[in-house]
This record gives C-alpha cells, structure tokens and sequence, in this order.
C-alpha cells in the first residue's frame, strides 16, 4: 500500500470525521427534543391522557418536518398497473371489452338454445316445432364440433412448432456456434454429472485441455477468418478421433475439453496421442499456403475426493507444463506433479 | 377505417382502401383474443357490405388457441361473402420451407370455398 509522505493528513481526516459526527449529533439531539415536545400526559390517578390544546397541530408541525421518520416510498398495487400499462407492449392488446367480445362468452344466451329450453319444458309443445327447432340445432352442433377438431388441431401444430422452436433455441444454448461442438456451459453439466457419478460409484473418468499452438501467430499472420477455419478443422477431428462417450467441447478461445468417462489416465493419453498425430500429420490450406498445426494438452485422471475445480486446475497446470516443455505434446498431471 | 398497430403479442391489422386490401401480420396470443378481435368483426360487419370486392392477407407465424377460432370465424365470414357473389380472395403467407406452416395453412383453407391461394415468403423479406 502506498504509504502518505504527509503525517498531518490522518489527523486532519480524524478532525473532519469528528465534525460530521458533532453535526449529525446535534441534529439528533434536536429531533430528540422536538419529539419530547409532542409526549402526551398520562393521569398517575386516573389513567387518562390529557390531551392538551393544539396537539394535533403539534403532532402535524413535527411530521411535517420529519417525514422520512414517517414514510418509505414505494409503488402502490394500483398505480404499478396504471403505470405497467403505459409501457407501449401493452396498449394495444388492453382494449376495453366491447359487447362484441362478449358475445362469444355468453354461447348460453343463443336465442335458438333458449326456444328449445321452453320448448322442452311445456309439455303441450307442437312436436313439429320441437323436431325442426332440434334439425337446426344438430346442425350446429355438428358444425360446432368440426370447428373444435379443427381448432385443436390447428392449436397442436402450433404448440409442436413452439416445441421444436425451444429445443432448437436450448440445443443453441449448449452448442459453441462456430465448430457445432458442445459449448463451455455444456461441457460443464456434463463434467458436473460425470463427476457426481464417480463419487457415487467409484468410477473414473479423465478430462483433457488441448490448445492450439502458436494460435494467436495464424491469427496474425492469415487473419481471425483463417483462424476460425482452423478452429473448425480441429473441431472436425476431434469428432473423428475420440469415442462416442466422450465429449469434446470448445473450452473457449483455442482450448478444447474432452471427457472421457470410464477411462483412466493411460487409455486417454492414448486416446489424446492419437488425436494429437492427427492433428499433426493433416494439412490446412490458409490463404493458398499449407499449414500443418500442433495441439499442446494437459491430462488429469480424476482421482476420489478431487473437485472439479482440483480437476480443472490440474489440467490447465499440466497444459502450461506441455507449453512449457516445448508444445505438440500430452502432458499428464501425475508427471508434472511428480 | 381499420389500423390496429402490431405489439409483441398481437398483430398488426390495416386496411388499405387504394387496394381494398385487409392485412394481418405478426404473432397473435392476446391475453383476451375476442376483445382483441372485436374491433375487427365490427369492420368486417359494417365494411364489407359496402366493399365490391375484398383481399385478406394473412402473414402469422403463430397463433393461440382463441385468435384461431377469431381467424376461423374470420374466414367463414368471407367465405359467406364470397358464396353471395362478392369478389373476395384469400392469400396466406407461410414461411418458405416451414413443411408445418404449411400444412397448417391448408388446415385453415379447408372446407372454404373462396379462392385460397397458399405462398411462401422468405424470412427476410417480411422483418424489413
């Protein structure tokens, strides 16, 4: 911490603080007093409180002048939705009901439905009446029920179309857009729960972090649209080489997460190596020149009672000894930590 | 004179005397659809009678349950029209390559018999 070359200043500070406090002291002791002013007298004898002449007017003098002892502003329940519906999303679909509307509420109130009730309750009613005032009613009511299948029907399509849109909209939210892997926050849940099932059954799994090496040297030197197409070469060979149970995400910037459940360090090492020699032995065309890439990675076995966290900082560790050690290689964090 | 501005939960609905064109785009679930509606009914009874002829546009990519059954009610109303000789036609804009938009529209023209005419529109052309 830098020290103060003047050794006044702390007294000086002292001195101010001591005058706000003297200030708001003061002001205190004064409420004090104008409150012991407004104190109302109760009989010893009698129990009464005497309430002396032009107390209310005390009483008003005093909150007048110390409101905040008396209010907290907040917004009541009614002027919140007067004020929510002035918000322009709402004006338009809060139209008054017009008897229009109510219309189609009250289906109970048909004219025809009414008849027939009156019809059906005098027993001296002209059958032919009843039977044609009934033909028209089946008819409507046949009509009624296509109209109902059909707006269910129509209803469905919609809600499946809602459906499909919001497992697109959370397979969006799990996937990094440029490389079509799994994204950070995915790679995560996956890695909670693999962690979760190893603490209960006692299983293993590995995580490995590879980087792109030298990546920020093809940004630079091919541009950041090169470098994204080198992002989207390794995403593809990373599918290639790994099993189906393991998961390779994009970690962020150049680093990639795999997981590898139910394997221990030396199946992923293997696993990571030969991913690692594919990556070398192929070629990338950036701007007509071929381009061979290295990966540097870092290993960590999870071993029972280590955090995701433990895990995470093991992997990065060991990925900065693979850096360190001269990149394009696989460092396991049992060797670096031996 | 019919011109209801679109919100976030309803549709924009215009009429446009020079072409006696009546448009409807946007998304419809309003909190109360026959309230939303009913101003439109209202024009359609006291309009329509007055019009010699009639194109309703339709461009909704999703509607609830009780602005489905407006929109029916909507239909059988120019279709009545239609069938007492008045020159009304009907073309409903659906997403180009949306296979269930368009299944949909052909839900909605069922059972009409006015002229129906089914387009699709790419996405683009129709948020400006």
């Amino acid at each position: 911490m830098k020290k103060s070359n003047d050794p006044s200043e702390p007294l000086e500070k002292l001195k101010e603080e001591n005058q706000s406090l003297a200030l708001e002291l003061r002001s205190a002791q004064k409420e004090l007093k104008e409150l012991r002013q407004i104190k109302l007298s109760l009989c010893l004898s009698c129990r009464k409180i005497r309430n002396p002449e032009k107390y209310w007017l005390q009483i008003e003098q005093f909150f007048s002048a110390h409101g905040d002892l008396l209010f907290t502003y907040g917004l009541c329940p009614e002027c919140a939705q007067k004020n929510y519906n002035k918000l322009p999303v709402f004006q338009e679909s809060k139209r008054e009901e017009s008897p229009e509307a109510k219309q189609y509420l009250k289906a109970s109130e048909d004219p025809l439905i009414q008849k027939l009730k009156q019809e059906l309750d005098n027993p001296e009613e002209d059958p032919e009446t009843l039977r044609q005032d009934l033909a028209v009613l089946i008819k409507r009511y046949e009509k009624l029920n296509n109209r109902m299948n059909k707006i269910v029907t129509i209803s469905d399509s919609y809600q499946l179309e809602l459906r499909d849109l919001s497992i697109r909209m959370e397979l969006l939210a799990h996937t990094d857009v440029l490389t079509g892997l799994p994204n950070r926050r995915d790679i995560m849940e996956r890695l909670e729960m693999e962690h979760n099932r190893a603490e209960r059954y006692k299983s293993s799994f590995s995580v490995l972090l590879f980087d792109v090496d030298d990546f920020k040297k093809i940004n630079d030197w091919y541009g950041h649209d090169m470098g994204d197409e080198v992002l989207k070469h390794l995403a593809k060979i990373f599918r290639k080489s790994f099993r189906r149970a393991d998961t390779c995400a994009r970690w962020g910037g150049e680093e990639f997460l795999v997981l590898c459940p139910e394997s221990g360090e030396e199946d992923t090492m293997i696993a990571g190596e030969k991913c690692r020699s594919m990556v070398c032995s192929t070629t990338i065309q950036l701007r007509g020149e071929t381009v061979t890439l290295g990966i540097s990675g870092g290993l960590c076995a999870y071993v029972q009672g280590m955090s995701i966290n433990d895990l995470l900082r093991k992997v990065d560790e060991a990925l900065y000894e693979a850096k360190r050690l001269g990149k394009n290689r696989i460092i396991s964090s049992t060797y670096f930590n031996s | 004179m019919l011109d209801i501005k679109a919100t976030k939960s309803t549709p924009r609905i215009i009429f446009i005397e020079d072409s006696d064109t009546l448009e409807m785009s946007g998304e419809s679930y309003p909190e109360n659809s026959f309230a939303f509606f009913a101003p439109v009914f209202e024009w359609l009874h006291s309009e329509l009678p007055k019009l010699k002829a009639l194109k309703f546009d339709v461009s909704i990519n999703y509607m609830n349950s009780s602005s489905t059954k407006c929109m029916l009610d909507i239909l059988d109303l120019l279709n009545e029209a239609f069938e007492q000789g008045k020159e009304v036609s009907i073309t409903w804009f659906y997403q180009a390559g949306n296979d269930r938009a368009r299944d949909l529209a052909e839900e909605f023209k069922e059972d009409l018999s006015i002229p129906f005419s089914i387009q699709p529109f790419e996405t683009e052309e129709v948020t400006e």
